[in-house]
């Protein structure tokens, strides 16, 4: 299904649309606004003066309470485009909507204000401050934020009770197993009630069984409404995601799922083509 | 950044630092021994001041010693006799304010026995009557010489309290005799301690005999005298002194018929001299105490940003990770700069316990006169935040400057 957004319908271009179709009429201020709504987003690393183009000319819309997996393989830029949705990271070229905002140059703390708002990260390797308790680590996020101490302890301990860690909320990360840690990360993500949670392979360091409990989460989460975007290589952990998106090159691939129509493809004569290799070597 | 922002940073400031406990210890102790440095130095100070203030005290604030020869025979450790009894009779004559002109005549070195003990005193002295209120120095026990024990010359003495520790122990000395140069001499009296020197000289180790028996028993001369102490009203100002001090060396010039443009053959010294000589000593202290000060707080410096640069490696994914949750640049930045300022506050806590008890071992071997007060703390206090700020900023700054991205890769 594609949407055409207001460039779109005069400039001929088609948009990758993450909408569902069952999600499309529930709100019809949310669906006149995507939450993600990116145009042609190129991302190209510089290093030694060699170019290393890791993202070609990218369109996408994603919807207020979408869950999309971003599938492909090690490599194919989709860590890169989580980043750029995160606001961690920048696009070279086009343009960036995050609900309904211009993102693509935001200053440093316009992007952290966003990032602490708007998205939830989880990470594969859970990244856990060691010397905090998993309370402490689920209340990080609230340092930069403006709630009260009181509402954010509250909001942190109904989280952790949420994912089923209420009895080991003053337990340390090495006090805890890998699934364990995964949910005090997750809770973490939404402590300020994001709008966008965004994962980078959350089920990439446990076993099939806690990756099963974790993805449950994951889809309990998205069905209170939050929108979720999961970079993974499994095609069983993307399998839990309403829409999928296959990434091949720095492109949305083409030979994409049934939802999803192929957006136009660029111009490859002015960057280098991109291997796995050369990705990891421009972000290091 | 509000203010409930900036004391969540400064708790997570804090919980990095105890959790990085071992980088905390060595940043503190780098910090801690600079600090130290500077307290010995301040409460070194602070203690001169004082002390110069004691001596000042002793000396006399409305008294001039006149000492015979120049300062450049002084500096070549002769000291010739030039002043004479004539010089003492016209100053009495001719200085309006003089309450008291004492002679003094001093002999160094000398051997003095009583019963079995033998000792050499520092100074054998010849004074005036009434050597307490002449020299501000009053016996501790016993009496002072009068105006009969020098008009007949009597075999009498006043003892320092070294001299009286040295030949007589914990023994009452009062009328017990000394032999000094085969003379025999009744102790009258034990002088106050006065805890000062000069050279090799100890004030408290001399034997002080009316000068009429100095020069009739000891065969000195009937002359010349080594010093005069002019004591002028305990009203004079400091303005007066000065004024008097300049009309006693016009007046001493003139008795010595020195010409214009020669140099002076006596030496004046007055209360305001002491302490300008401290001023030059204390200079000193300062000048060297402050290079060894200034180099060990840049060492301590130098080691605070070389381990917090290698805290930022080491924390990288940390500070990605809060960058990814909403820190920003400038949230990063503060939590560095707080945990550099916190540790060097530390370091002066520590410095400053460093610092009073090395200056309380040098207290204890005399070797210093240590004062802590306020000042010295919040100087102090003050130095270590001024180091953990300059030191700390470039650090924090780098971490404040990691792209969030490749922070999380464990990139810096």
């Amino acid at each position: 299904m594609t949407r055409p957004g207001p460039d779109a319908q005069q400039t001929g271009m088609q948009l990758t649309d993450a909408q569902p179709a069952d999600r499309q009429q529930k709100d019809t201020q949310l669906t006149d606004t995507p939450l993600i709504d990116m145009r042609h987003i190129g991302k190209t690393f510089v290093q030694a003066d060699m170019e290393t183009r890791v993202l070609h000319d990218i369109s996408l819309r994603v919807w207020p309470g979408d869950f999309l997996a971003l599938t492909g393989s090690s490599g194919s830029g989709k860590s890169t485009l989580l980043y750029i949705m995160g606001l961690l990271d920048q696009a070279s070229s086009g343009s960036y909507h995050l609900q309904g905002q211009d993102v693509s140059t935001l200053d440093d703390a316009a992007a952290s204000a966003f990032r602490n708002a708007v998205t939830g990260f989880v990470f594969q390797s859970f990244f856990l401050i060691p010397y905090a308790s998993a309370l402490d680590n689920v209340l990080l996020p609230g340092v930069y934020s403006q709630v009260p101490d009181r509402e954010l302890r509250a909001r942190a301990e109904e989280l952790l009770v949420r994912v089923g860690l209420g009895d080991r909320m003053h337990h340390k990360p090495n006090q805890l197993s890998g699934g364990q840690q995964q949910r005090v990360a997750l809770a973490r993500a939404l402590l300020q009630e994001p709008a966008l949670l965004l994962a980078d392979e959350p089920t990439g360091q446990l076993d099939t069984a806690t990756s099963r409990s974790i993805l449950e989460l994951f889809q309990k989460i998205n069905e209170g409404g939050t929108t979720i975007i999961m970079v993974t290589h499994s095609p069983e952990t993307a399998a839990c995601a309403r829409k999928r998106i296959v990434m091949r090159d720095g492109r949305i691939h083409p030979d994409i799922p049934d939802e999803v129509e192929q957006p136009e493809q660029p111009d490859r004569a002015n960057g280098t083509d991109r291997t796995d290799a050369a990705e990891d070597q421009a972000l290091g | 950044m509000t203010l409930r922002q900036f004391l969540r940073i400064l708790v997570q400031a804090q919980r990095a630092i105890r959790a990085y406990w071992t980088n905390s210890v060595f940043i503190v102790c780098a910090i801690s021994l600079g600090i130290a440095a500077l307290t010995v130095i301040l409460a070194s100070m602070e203690g001169a001041s004082r002390k110069a203030e004691e001596l000042a005290a002793k000396f006399g604030p409305t008294s001039i010693n006149i000492i015979g020869g120049n300062l450049v025979e002084q500096a070549m450790a002769s000291r010739p006799m030039t002043l004479t009894w004539n010089d003492v009779r016209r100053i009495g004559d001719c200085m309006p304010g003089a309450e008291r002109v004492s002679p003094l005549l001093l002999k160094a070195a000398v051997q003095v026995q009583s019963g079995g003990r033998r000792h050499t005193t520092d100074s054998l002295v010849g004074t005036g009557a009434e050597h307490g209120p002449s020299w501000g120095w009053y016996p501790e026990t016993g009496r002072d010489f009068t105006r009969e024990d020098l008009e007949f010359a009597r075999s009498v003495c006043l003892i320092g309290a070294a001299t009286a520790q040295a030949l007589f122990g914990s023994a009452d000395p009062l009328g017990r005799i000394v032999v000094v140069d085969r003379v025999p001499l009744v102790v009258i009296g034990v002088l106050t301690r006065q805890g000062l020197s000069s050279g090799d000289m100890d004030f408290d180790d001399r034997v002080t005999v009316p000068i009429t028996t100095m020069i009739r028993r000891f065969n000195l001369s009937r002359h010349y005298l080594s010093q005069v102490r002019v004591t002028f009203a305990k009203s004079s100002t400091p303005q007066h002194m000065a004024e008097y001090s300049r009309q006693l060396r016009g007046l001493l010039r003139s008795l010595h018929g020195i010409q214009d443009g020669a140099a002076d053959d006596f030496l004046l010294v007055t209360m305001q001299d002491i302490m300008d000589f401290v001023d030059v000593v204390k200079g000193s202290i300062v000048i060297f105490l402050g290079l060894v000060a200034v180099v060990t707080m840049l060492t301590g410096g130098f080691t605070q940003a070389n381990l917090f640069y290698l805290a930022v490696t080491d924390r990288s994914v940390e500070i990605g990770l809060k960058k990814a949750l909403g820190a920003s640049s400038q949230a990063i930045f503060v939590q560095f700069l707080l945990e550099a300022v916190l540790l060097a506050c530390l370091g002066a806590l520590a410095g400053l316990a460093i610092g009073a008890a090395f200056g309380a071992l040098l207290s204890s071997f005399d070797l210093l006169s240590i004062s802590l007060s306020p000042t010295v703390f919040l100087l102090a206090v003050l130095m270590a935040c001024a180091i953990g700020c300059a030191f700390g900023v470039r650090p924090a700054r780098k971490a404040a400057g990691l792209a969030p991205v490749s922070a999380l890769r464990g990139l810096s």
